[in-house]
C-alpha cells in the first residue's frame, strides 16, 4: 500500500473550528464526526473499497445510487478522459433496493461511520416506498435524494414525500443549484443538501459524444463558488459541498467557504491520503 | 491486488511503432498473462487512474503501450494498483491455443505466448492487426474457422463493443459453449479499479459483472454476447 502521508491511528481530525454536523428530519438524524465523506458513485454499494479506504476515516458512507428494480449499466462509452478530468456516464446500474438491502446489510453493520443510502426515482409514491421499506433496517442512518438537474424547485414534491418518513434526508441538487433551489428542498423537509455533480459532454472514441457528469480538479473553482453563494444568499442549513476536491487544501477551502462538510469523489480512487491525511 | 510504487524505466518505439512503456516493479508485482494495472503519477493531482496492459513479462516489471494521454518520463513514480484479476488460466491439457483479437490491439494477448512455449503448447494468432514483431513460432491465423477447429483453448481481446462481433466469430455450438475452452480479456477503462464507479460494468448472463473484479479475464460463456 503506497503510504505517503499516512493518517494517524485515530485517523484523520479536521482542523478547528469544525465542530460535528448533525442532518436531522425531527424524528431521526445522523450525525458527521468527521466532515468529509465519499460522494454517491465512487465506493460500490458497501465495502468494495475496503483495500483502499479505511472507512473510520469517512464522516459517512454514500452508497451508489439505488432504485427500487434492478437498473442495467448504459449501453456505448461510459467513460472519456481529458487533461481537466473526465466524463462518466454509467446508467446507474444497481441490482434493485431489496437485493442491496440483502447483500450489503452485515457489512453496513460492521462499518465505523454512519451508512447514507442514495436513493433514485421521480416517481414520489415509489420513493415512499423505498424509505418504507428502509424504515426497519436499522443500519442505516439516512438518505439522499437525486433531484432531476432539469426541474430542481419542482422537485420538492419528491423530497417532501421523502421527508414524510422516518430517515433524515438529504437532497441532492444539481450543481450550481441556487438558494431559492436549497430552500424549496429544505421547506419541504430535507436535513440538508448536497450537490450532484455538473452535466457535460465530451467528444469519445470514434467521434462519439459522450453526454455524463464531469468529474476531476476543473470542477472544483464552480463548486466552491457555488457554496460560497449559497452561503451568501443566507442558506443557513446543513450543506455537503462536492466536486473537484484532489488536496487538503481544496477541502479546507470548501469548509471555510462554508461547506458542513465536503464528499469527495474520484480522488479516493487515486490519491486519498492527499486529502484525507492530517497537514 | 494491492497498491505500491513503481517506475518507468525507459521509452522506446518499438517495431509496431507504438510508443512502449518499461516498467519496473518488486519482483512480487509482475504480472500473469492478462492482468493489467491501473496506474497515476502521485503528486500531480490525477484524476482518475489509467489502464496499462502488459504486452511482454519481464523478471522485474513489464512492457505496455504508453498511454497516449498521459506524458511521464523515464525516472518518474508510477502509483499502481493491480494486478488487476486472476489473469487468462489456459487449462492445463491444452496443447493448441487460439490467440484472437477482435477490435482492439492484439498486443495484451502476447504475454501467453511465453506460457504457451513454456507449457509445450502451440500457438495461433488471429488478429486485423498482426504485431510487427511477432516471434517465429507464432503461427499467424488466416481462416478463422479452421483455426477454431483446430484451437483447444481460445484466449480473446475485445472492447464492450465489440462483444457483437466475437459472437459472429464464435458462433455458439449449444446454449451455452462455443465448442472450445475460450477466456476473454474485456478491455476499456476502469477509472476506480474498486468496484466503485460501474463504468467497467460488462453486460453478463446474469446481469453484469464489473471488469476490475469479476475480470477482466471472464469465461466467454458468462458474457452476454
Amino acid at each position: 500500500m503506497v503510504n505517503r502521508q499516512a493518517p494517524d491511528e485515530d485517523g484523520p481530525r479536521p482542523s478547528p473550528p469544525w465542530r460535528s454536523v448533525s442532518f436531522t428530519s425531527g424524528k431521526r438524524d445522523f450525525v458527521l464526526d468527521l466532515p468529509w465523506t465519499n460522494a454517491s458513485g465512487t465506493l460500490g454499494f458497501s465495502t468494495e473499497a475496503a483495500p483502499l479506504i479505511d472507512f473510520a476515516s469517512l464522516g459517512a458512507f454514500i452508497t451508489n445510487p439505488i432504485s427500487l428494480h434492478r437498473r442495467m449499466p448504459a449501453s456505448g462509452p461510459r467513460f472519456v478522459y481529458s487533461p481537466g478530468g473526465f466524463v462518466l456516464h454509467t446508467g446507474l446500474p444497481n441490482p434493485g433496493l431489496p437485493s442491496v438491502v440483502r447483500r450489503n446489510r452485515e457489512r453496513w453493520r460492521a462499518m465505523a461511520c454512519p451508512v447514507i443510502l442514495h436513493l433514485i426515482s421521480d416517481d414520489a409514491r415509489e420513493l415512499v416506498r423505498m424509505l418504507e421499506m428502509l424504515e426497519t433496517v436499522e443500519e442505516v442512518a439516512g438518505v439522499e435524494v437525486g433531484v432531476r438537474d432539469d426541474d430542481p424547485t419542482g422537485a420538492a414534491h419528491l423530497i417532501g414525500a421523502a421527508a414524510s418518513r422516518e430517515l433524515p434526508v438529504l437532497a441532492r441538487l444539481p450543481f450550481g443549484a441556487r438558494a431559492i433551489d436549497a430552500r424549496a428542498a429544505l421547506d419541504a423537509g430535507a436535513a440538508g443538501i448536497s450537490f450532484a455533480p455538473p452535466r457535460a459532454v465530451i467528444p469519445g472514441p470514434g467521434g462519439m459524444s459522450i453526454t455524463g457528469r464531469l468529474y476531476g480538479p476543473a470542477v472544483f473553482p464552480m463548486a466552491l463558488e457555488t457554496i460560497a453563494r449559497i452561503r451568501a444568499d443566507g442558506v443557513d442549513a446543513p450543506v455537503m459541498a462536492a466536486g473537484g476536491v484532489y488536496r487538503r487544501r481544496d477541502l479546507n477551502a470548501m469548509l471555510a467557504a462554508g461547506a458542513s462538510a465536503v464528499q469527495l469523489d474520484s480522488v479516493l480512487w487515486t490519491e486519498p491520503e492527499a486529502v484525507l491525511a492530517e497537514e | 491486488m494491492r497498491r505500491f510504487l513503481a517506475q518507468v524505466e525507459s521509452i522506446g518505439l518499438y517495431p509496431s511503432g507504438q510508443s512502449g512503456l518499461r516498467v519496473a516493479t518488486p519482483a512480487r508485482d509482475v504480472p500473469r498473462p492478462g492482468q493489467p494495472f491501473l496506474a497515476l503519477q502521485p503528486g500531480k493531482s490525477e484524476s482518475t487512474r489509467t489502464v496499462l496492459y502488459p504486452f511482454e513479462l519481464t523478471p522485474h516489471g513489464f512492457l505496455c503501450i504508453a498511454p497516449p494521454d498521459r506524458i511521464w518520463r523515464p525516472g518518474d513514480e508510477l502509483d499502481l494498483l493491480g494486478p488487476i484479476g486472476p489473469g487468462f488460466k489456459p487449462p492445463p491439457a491444452t496443447r493448441r491455443w487460439l490467440l484472437l483479437s477482435v477490435d482492439t490491439e492484439a498486443e495484451p494477448l502476447l504475454p501467453l505466448i511465453r506460457l504457451a512455449n513454456a507449457r509445450g503448447a502451440a500457438i495461433s494468432l488471429w488478429a486485423s492487426a498482426i504485431p510487427s514483431d511477432l516471434p517465429p513460432d507464432v503461427e499467424v491465423a488466416t481462416d478463422l474457422p479452421a483455426s477454431l477447429d483446430w484451437a483447444d483453448f481460445v484466449a480473446v481481446n475485445a472492447t464492450p463493443a465489440g462483444l457483437p462481433e466475437l459472437r459472429r466469430l464464435l458462433p455458439l455450438r449449444s446454449d451455452l459453449h462455443i465448442g472450445v475452452r475460450a477466456q476473454a480479456l474485456i478491455v476499456g477503462p476502469m477509472p476506480c479499479g474498486i468496484g466503485g464507479c460501474m463504468a467497467c460494468a460488462v453486460r453478463a448472463r446474469r446481469g453484469w459483472k464489473l471488469a476490475c473484479l469479476d475480470g477482466p479475464v471472464f469465461p466467454v460463456e458468462d458474457l452476454a454476447w
